[in-house]
């Protein structure tokens, strides 16, 4: 059982507060940092680039991979799941997982984006992502020309 | 957060005075609750946290209860404006209103290093076809600063055209197209190049670039000459350059300038395995299984006499049987003659696989 007093608030941009078991916030690579300098089981750590509800994805992925005993399938399902998600969500979660410097999560962000561009032909990249062809039928046609070998 | 929608001001100004008539009053709370229930669709609203003062007022509420204002995350639709004012952030309109503002096609709208890290991931005929997505995409693949050269590139093009002809279009539109710095350039299943001198000079034209990190040949048996010049100080070659002669079995010439390479120790030390003085002349065990059975000529440029340096040329002494010649050039500018002999030394001492050949130690006296 942990004590109370491991306890570590983080406070979103729009004042919604998250209260973190210290073992899984130090994790990370910024709040370890802020611990180091303040002591911060009494104070409220704030995160004034993420909103509650991308933090909220955050936290729950966090609290899932530190799980005592969770196994490699168990992850992977909850991964699945969780990036169950739209590409701009995708998108505040990768940013704040930049903001708070946390490798795994952008890289499970990155490739996420990249499975769904990857192997889709032009058409459905831009149907998956709402991307408007802006160019006219002739400057696509220049387009292919230019790069012809990978048209092939 | 998202930008400020046009017309922002005048709903701002509406709702100030529609909320100050309620505010301090019964309604409030029926409204706050109302738009908390919403909350869950409504995700755009505005906080404007200079304006936000004395968040530990006390409000009073109905029957004299005491709104406590401390906790603001419970009103999330109401900013306090001054003591006595507070607005709706946002009605569904406003937020409609500021979704338009906001760019729908995210993956367009990505960071270039966040796109940069997704289309680096990706096969380069893939990357390259991306270019056709929208004009803005038009030349998104040409900044990749790293590039995977493998067969996927040309094995799908018209095969009336010869490999080499293929081969060699597909590297100079890479090339010509590139903006800024290539740090990683892989280049592999190139076994139907034959003879194929260019590689040697695109190989050059990339390290005289001196942005190049990393440089990578698999897979090339046929690999006749390979010079690497002037490469990027940073370079952290060392698992690399070996790497060079693992795939290069046929490698007749070898021209190294150190000038400016700096081969990473620990890099190279970790693949030579530490090998403690004492058993100074024997050969590593991670390269027991290569030999460069037509290695015949390799230069060296600007020796300085190093460990890794050292270990390279007892590596090319002992592994190439047909060696004829190699040439070393000290460093003359920095290096003192006491180096320069301790060189010499050392590398008399080295064992040689081929029996004709001769070290030619350049030292320039």
């Amino acid at each position: 059982m942990m004590s109370l007093g491991k306890l570590i608030t983080l406070k979103t941009n729009d004042n919604e507060e998250f209260k973190l078991d210290k073992t899984v916030a130090v994790k990370l690579e910024i709040i370890k940092n802020i611990v180091q300098d303040v002591d911060c089981t009494s104070n409220v750590i704030p995160l004034p680039n993420i909103d509650g509800k991308t933090m909220t994805k955050v936290v729950k992925y966090w609290k899932k991979h530190s799980e005592e005993g969770v196994t490699e399938v168990q992850l992977k399902n909850f991964d699945q799941d969780f990036l169950k998600m739209s590409h701009s969500e995708l998108h505040d979660v990768h940013l704040a997982a930049k903001y708070l410097d946390d490798n795994q999560l952008k890289e499970v962000i990155i490739q996420e984006f990249l499975d769904r561009i990857k192997g889709k032909p032009i058409e459905e990249i831009r149907e998956v992502f709402g991307i408007v062809n802006d160019y006219t039928p002739e400057e696509e046609e220049e387009v292919r020309r230019e790069n012809a070998w990978a048209f092939e | 957060m998202c930008p400020l929608p046009n017309g922002f001001k005048h709903n701002l100004r509406l709702k100030t005075r529609w909320f100050t008539g309620l505010f301090n009053s019964h309604q409030v709370l029926h409204f706050t609750a109302f738009f908390i229930d919403a909350r869950a669709d409504c995700r755009e609203w505005f906080v404007f946290q200079e304006q936000y003062t004395s968040p530990n007022t006390r409000r009073t509420g109905p029957e004299g209860r005491a709104v406590n204002f401390s906790i603001p995350w419970r009103f999330p639709h109401l900013v306090l404006i001054g003591d006595n004012c507070a607005i709706y952030m946002m009605l569904p309109n406003d937020k409609k209103l500021c979704s338009a503002t906001l760019p729908s096609d995210v993956l367009s709208n990505l960071p270039e290093n966040v796109l940069d890290d997704i289309l680096i991931r990706m096969p380069l005929r893939d990357v390259v076809r991306t270019s056709i997505l929208s004009k803005k995409w038009r030349y998104n693949w040409c900044r990749l600063p790293e590039l995977t050269l493998d067969q996927t590139l040309w094995d799908s093009t018209n095969e009336s055209i010869p490999f080499v002809t293929r081969f060699t279009d597909i590297i100079y539109h890479l090339l010509v197209l590139h903006v800024g710095p290539i740090t990683k350039l892989i280049l592999s299943d190139i076994a139907n190049l034959g003879n194929y001198s260019k590689i040697d000079n695109l190989v050059m034209f990339l390290s005289r670039n001196g942005d190049i990190h990393i440089l990578s040949l698999g897979k090339a048996p046929f690999l006749v000459k390979l010079s690497l010049v002037n490469t990027a100080a940073t370079l952290k070659a060392g698992k690399h350059i070996s790497k060079y002669f693992e795939f290069c079995p046929a490698l007749e010439h070898l021209h190294l300038d150190y000038s400016s390479l700096q081969i990473d120790y620990v890099a190279l030390n970790k693949l030579l395995l530490p090998v403690p003085d004492d058993v100074a002349n024997e050969i590593p065990s991670s390269f027991s299984d290569v030999t460069l059975n037509h290695l015949r000529s390799v230069k060296f440029e600007v020796i300085t006499g190093k460990k890794t340096e050292m270990e390279l040329v007892k590596l090319l002494l002992a592994k190439s049987p047909m060696l004829v010649r190699m040439l070393i050039q000290p460093d003359r500018v920095n290096g003192s003659a006491e180096t320069r002999l301790k060189v010499v030394t050392e590398i008399t001492k080295f064992p040689r696989a081929s029996p004709k050949a001769e070290v030619y130690y350049n030292s320039g006296v």
